[in-house]
């Protein structure tokens, strides 16, 4: 199966860089449009734990953060001879990626592998896989999760 | 015409009005010479703290003397009552006394002992003087239990997250005063908290200090300081992670010390995760060694940290007095850690890729530059002066709250920035409502008397031991703030300290605020929930991807926390006493 645009969600862990190896060398192997998206979710601040902050000072520093991993993912993807798109989008990470894999137009959503525990998931609300089947059937298209 | 009739119609308003007074004057005097009977007193609690709006009501000859104006007692406890009696009343009758308010059970009828004759006047009115005071027991009506539960509902909403902390304690507020006005009402028993006790329980100096040093920071922050900070930390270590890692350490500590940790931390962690991706290296080993210090420096002194400003506010405690009690148990507590967590990361520091350092040092410093150099000059001598303030604010017998106020206004004011846009984005209302109906929950768990069985225990536990109670005080908080949110914990903490502060044989000079201090802002850095600092840290790092697990941060963070909460007993005990 040959897909025409490939989005994937980073972070600056092991695993989502991984995934983003991934989504680049499938992207140069279909010739498909790259997108690497950080999403700046500050649902785990307002809901999770209250601190004394606004949600905007959180979310201007997150920007910042996500710039510069998407700075770091472009590295990977460039040393596959691919130029991706970076997208940092604010929003709870569900409902953002389906609204980019909608605006891009995308057959194939490529994210990194995150273990929890039953705290964690909790706390940050459930994990990636809890989330894969949900994710295909609300954007329709594949999910594929490097470990 | 029109305004000489209406002056007539206001003038016979007057005398209508006045009329009934003039009247019960004349009555008086026209009644023939009187005795008159002046009793003053005052009323305390059993901690020895003056009770206010005690009724008090008096007895002559068995039959219940009705006064013009109840009597009760003032905010010192104390009352006076003039009593006018038929001429030839005193010495003889038997004068009676008796005083109550809800939540205290009312005394019995007590006789005044000693009416002692002070003159008689030319018209044969002749005055007495007694004086009689009262130790009021309290009562444990349905208004203790209900302020009781409300306390506690609002301690585990906040700890088990159920719902926003400021909710929690809105809810906490309203509730309170509503059974108040509801059934209060009828039945005294029921009374909890009046609403002119809940707003004069609201301490505004700790709102407006908050508040305050809430538009500086978010001017502060504006020019890019931060950032710069963490870059000049790099730019000094020249590549040595070991220095970059104490360096960074410092600049959180220092700042912490002076700006809430929370933005200290927020705006430090992109830079600081950035270095460390550059590096090769896990971010978590130069995020955890950070948020700690911020935790430590934010001890330091009287604004570091909301704790120490709820404290420093109610004991009347100086800028200076934190400085001098808590800075140098800080700095030590500081080098132990910063000791502790390079050897904990030793392994993860040697792995790093240190490559091109010229390189690093050159994007670094164009990505993290002063972005506006005259608001930094005019932002940094602001802070300075408010600073220069604060430690006088002692010897001006001024409220650090007007310091940090007028720093903010005139640098606002000075920096042009848009007021609307500071108000709307850098002042945390949440955590302003939140303070404030938070002292109204405590208020009530204080009026309706659960703090006073709650001090009572915590003396007879320490048996009036001032070591017992340091280390009780100390211990109890950190572990405490470990777990659950330090502000509610202290705002509890205040009346009950203050009283041990007036038992305890020693503890008048204050030691046990500082331990208070310290448990409560150090005893934070045990678990990732302890600090809002810890908890931003987190968040930020799972944001980019680097998880640390609920028993990750406490493996990491417990035995720095328990080094440095050993260290403060022994400064406390052999320093401080």
């Amino acid at each position: 199966m040959s897909y025409k645009s490939i989005v994937c969600g980073v972070t600056g862990s092991a695993h989502a860089q991984k995934a983003a190896l991934k989504a680049a060398v499938m992207a140069r192997e279909n010739d498909a449009q790259l997108i690497y998206v950080y999403v700046v979710d500050t649902d785990f601040f307002r809901k999770g734990i209250a601190v004394e902050l606004s949600s905007h000072s959180i979310t201007e520093s997150l920007q910042h953060l996500g710039t510069h991993i998407l700075g770091v993912a472009e590295q990977l993807a460039l040393t596959q001879g691919v130029t991706p798109k970076k997208i940092v989008k604010t929003g709870r990470i569900l409902e953002a990626l389906q609204e980019v894999v909608k605006e891009e137009k995308a057959d194939l959503l490529v994210l990194g592998h995150e273990e929890r525990t039953f705290f964690e998931k909790v706390l940050f609300k459930g994990d990636v896989e809890s989330h894969v089947e949900e994710l295909k059937k609300k954007t329709g298209i594949d999910v594929s999760v490097v470990r | 015409m029109k305004r000489f009739a209406l002056f007539c119609f206001f003038l016979s308003l007057f005398f209508i009005a006045a009329a009934p007074v003039t009247a019960a004057e004349e009555g008086r005097e026209a009644s023939g010479p009187q005795d008159t009977l002046i009793v003053a007193g005052t009323i305390v609690n059993s901690q020895g703290k003056p009770i206010k709006e005690v009724a008090v009501h008096f007895y002559v000859n068995g039959v219940k003397v009705e006064l013009e104006e109840e009597v009760s007692t003032s905010k010192a406890g104390r009352y006076e009552a003039e009593l006018f009696l038929p001429r030839g009343t005193l010495p003889g009758a038997r004068v009676e006394i008796e005083a109550g308010k809800p939540a205290y059970k009312t005394t019995e009828r007590v006789a005044l002992a000693n009416v002692l004759k002070e003159k008689t006047d030319d018209a044969g009115n002749v005055s007495y003087l007694a004086h009689h005071g009262f130790t009021l027991q309290r009562a444990i009506t349905p208004a203790f239990w209900i302020a009781t539960l409300v306390l506690l509902v609002v301690y585990a909403l906040i700890a088990f997250e159920l719902m926003h902390r400021t909710l929690a304690a809105f809810l906490g507020a309203s509730v309170l005063l509503f059974i108040t006005y509801l059934v209060g009402t009828f039945n005294s028993d029921y009374v909890i908290l009046t609403f002119e006790d809940a707003m004069h329980a609201i301490d505004m100096n700790v709102i407006f200090l908050l508040m305050a040093m809430m538009m500086i920071v978010g001017i502060l922050k504006k020019t890019g300081v931060f950032q710069w900070m963490a870059y000049k930390a790099y730019q000094l270590a020249k590549g040595n992670v070991y220095a970059l890692a104490s360096i960074l350490m410092v600049i959180t500590a220092v700042a912490s010390a002076f700006l809430d940790n929370v933005t200290t931390m927020l705006l430090i962690i992109p830079v600081t995760i950035e270095i460390a991706l550059t590096l090769k290296i896990d971010p978590v080993a130069f995020l955890m060694p950070e948020v700690f210090a911020s935790n430590v420096g934010g001890t330091a002194t009287l604004i570091g940290d909301p704790p120490n400003i709820m404290i420093g506010s109610y004991a009347k405690l100086s800028f200076v007095d934190f400085v001098q009690n808590l800075s140098v148990i800080c700095a030590i507590g500081l080098v132990f850690s910063l000791v502790y967590f390079i050897f904990l990361y030793k392994k993860d520091y040697l792995k790093a890729q240190v490559g091109d350092v010229q390189t690093m040092i050159a994007h670094l410093r164009e990505e993290y530059k002063i972005t506006n150099k005259t608001l930094l000059i005019q932002g940094g001598i602001t802070m300075g002066i408010v600073i220069a303030l604060f430690i006088a604010h002692g010897a001006l017998h001024m409220e650090p709250s007007i310091a940090a106020m007028v720093g903010a206004a005139v640098l606002m004011a000075i920096s042009r920035v848009d007021i609307v846009e500071m108000i709307e984005h850098e002042i945390e209302w949440p955590t302003l409502i939140f303070f404030i109906m938070l002292f109204i929950v405590v208020a009530g768990a204080e009026e309706s008397g659960l703090i006073q069985v709650i001090a009572e225990w915590v003396k007879d536990m320490s048996q009036g031991s001032l070591v017992a109670a340091i280390l009780m005080i100390l211990w109890v908080s950190a572990i405490a703030s470990a777990f659950i949110d330090n502000i509610p914990f202290t705002a509890t903490m205040l009346p009950i300290v203050a009283y041990l502060n007036t038992v305890i044989p020693g503890a008048e000079h204050g030691i046990l605020w500082w331990a208070l201090a310290l448990g409560a802002c150090l005893g934070g850095n045990g678990t990732m929930i302890g600090a809002s600092a810890n908890v931003v840290t987190v968040g930020m790092a799972e944001r980019a991807g680097y998880h640390i697990s609920f028993m990750k941060y406490i493996k990491i963070a417990a035995i720095p926390t328990l080094i440095t909460i050993i260290l403060c007993t022994f400064w406390l005990l052999v320093v401080e006493i």
